[in-house]
């Protein structure tokens, strides 16, 4: 019986640290479980965000490749500026009216060497724009670097700046 | 008529006497001994305080008079010496000074850096004093002073003028400071798109002397803690092979605040033909 206590005894012991143990593994555990799952959505959240970026910045060359006022009417935001290549700025209202009127018409746009920055709300986009076209009657076109500025605003990512400057040719 | 012309004589001498526009070397003792006066504010010099404030000092906007500032100036010295670590860092610049031979202005921008910013973390203030000082019986002294933050576009402003400095006096610590960890830039020359390091390696190895620089066109947007800044800058000076340069350049900057204060997150320039 008295080993049979001590064993008791012993097994209440290994009971109780095994208990701590798990007690102390939990503490450490649970924490880093609930780290874990902030930082997965707030990444998620992080890449939702820049998914969403690339995907206006789809629509966006895609509405200007069609000369498509009404969609680029969405994507810019009422306070949009643009600096073309030859350094001119301009607005939201002269910029949809030059396409919609057809002064300005590009026959082809496309883009390349993306990198997206995330800030909060903002993004910040870098790419290299090939394009060809028409304003005013004269050829337009080339190859430029470019940086836009975008916001989400009441729910979806809008162009609020951006700018242009032809690529030096090597 | 002889009196008529010493009256006309000394009429004009006196009021070119009293209100006559003082000179550079006024001037820069005006500046010193607003600087000197800042240092009193630091080392807690009662003495000096009390020569350089008027007996009929007021502050503004919390009408303070001289024996309430000094009061507060000590206090603070006070809470400085028993925790240093915690201590405002204060700098001064872009002096602005207009004075007579009894009367001046000065005017100039306050950069300070609090530990207990926004919601207990970093932040860096900005504000503009004027002070309004009166010579009496042979000393400058200060008989009042107003001051004023500065928002968010008169900061992001001074951001491009200290800028353009920095540009001219190659000061590698402001691009340093001021471009985020993160930055990029297009050059209007190149197209050529850098990160900070990048540009800061270019800078120490160019040749290149801007003597001259402006802003103009300017258009700051702020929403939230992001800002975007269009401009043209208008530089003039010489180039690496040491030809002479005149370039305007079109320009959009971005900024974010980050750690409590304004970091410019992107450039990129357009040569204007």
């Amino acid at each position: 019986m008295k080993n049979k206590r001590i064993f008791i005894n012993s097994l209440k012991k290994y009971l109780a640290i095994k208990r701590i143990l798990l007690a102390v593994a939990m503490l450490f555990v649970l924490p880093a479980l609930v780290i874990c799952q902030t930082t997965r959505n707030s990444a998620n959240k992080k890449g939702g965000d820049e998914q969403a970026v690339r995907q206006t910045l789809n629509e966006l060359y895609a509405a200007l490749g069609r000369n498509d006022a009404a969609a680029l009417e969405r994507i810019y935001a009422d306070d949009y500026t643009l600096v073309n290549e030859s350094g001119v700025l301009t607005t939201k209202v002269p910029r949809l009216a030059a396409i919609k009127s057809g002064e300005l018409k590009f026959e082809s746009i496309s883009f390349d060497e993306v990198n997206v920055r995330m800030y909060g709300n903002t993004a910040l986009v870098t790419l290299r724009v090939t394009s060809k076209g028409q304003s005013k009657g004269q050829a337009i076109g080339g190859q430029f670097r470019g940086t836009s500025t975008y916001m989400k605003m009441k729910g979806r990512w809008q162009l609020v700046a951006a700018q242009v400057t032809s690529i030096a040719k090597q | 008529m002889k009196n008529i012309i010493l009256i006309f004589v000394l009429t004009f001498t006196f009021a070119g006497y009293a209100f006559g526009e003082c000179g550079e070397s006024d001037k820069k003792a005006l500046e010193a001994f607003d600087r000197a006066w800042g240092d009193a504010g630091v080392k807690g010099d009662r003495n000096a305080l009390m020569t350089i404030y008027a007996d009929d000092y007021m502050g503004l906007p919390a009408m303070q008079n001289k024996t309430a500032t000094l009061e507060a100036t000590m206090k603070t010295f006070e809470q400085n010496k028993a925790n240093p670590q915690m201590a405002d860092k204060v700098s001064h610049d872009n002096y602005m000074i207009t004075c007579t031979p009894n009367s001046a202005v000065i005017t100039h921008r306050n950069i300070m850096t609090t530990k207990n910013g926004a919601g207990g973390k970093e932040e860096t203030l900005w504000t503009r004093s004027v002070h309004f000082l009166e010579k009496r019986g042979g000393k400058w002294q200060v008989v009042g002073n107003a001051g004023n933050s500065l928002d968010e576009y008169a900061m992001l402003g001074y951001m491009e003028l200290d800028w353009n400095t920095a540009d001219r006096n190659k000061d590698m610590s402001w691009f340093e400071r001021n471009f985020a960890a993160d930055y990029s830039s297009v050059s209007s020359r190149t197209a050529k798109i850098a990160t900070k390091t990048e540009d800061l390696a270019e800078m120490k190895i160019d040749k290149s002397v801007t003597e001259w620089n402006d802003l103009s066109n300017m258009n700051i947007r702020v929403d939230g803690n992001t800002a975007v800044v269009t401009g043209v800058v208008h530089s003039k000076g010489r180039d690496d092979k040491n030809q002479p340069f005149d370039r305007r350049v079109s320009f959009t900057d971005t900024f974010i605040k980050r750690d409590g204060r304004w970091q410019v997150w992107a450039t990129q320039g357009t040569r204007i033909p």
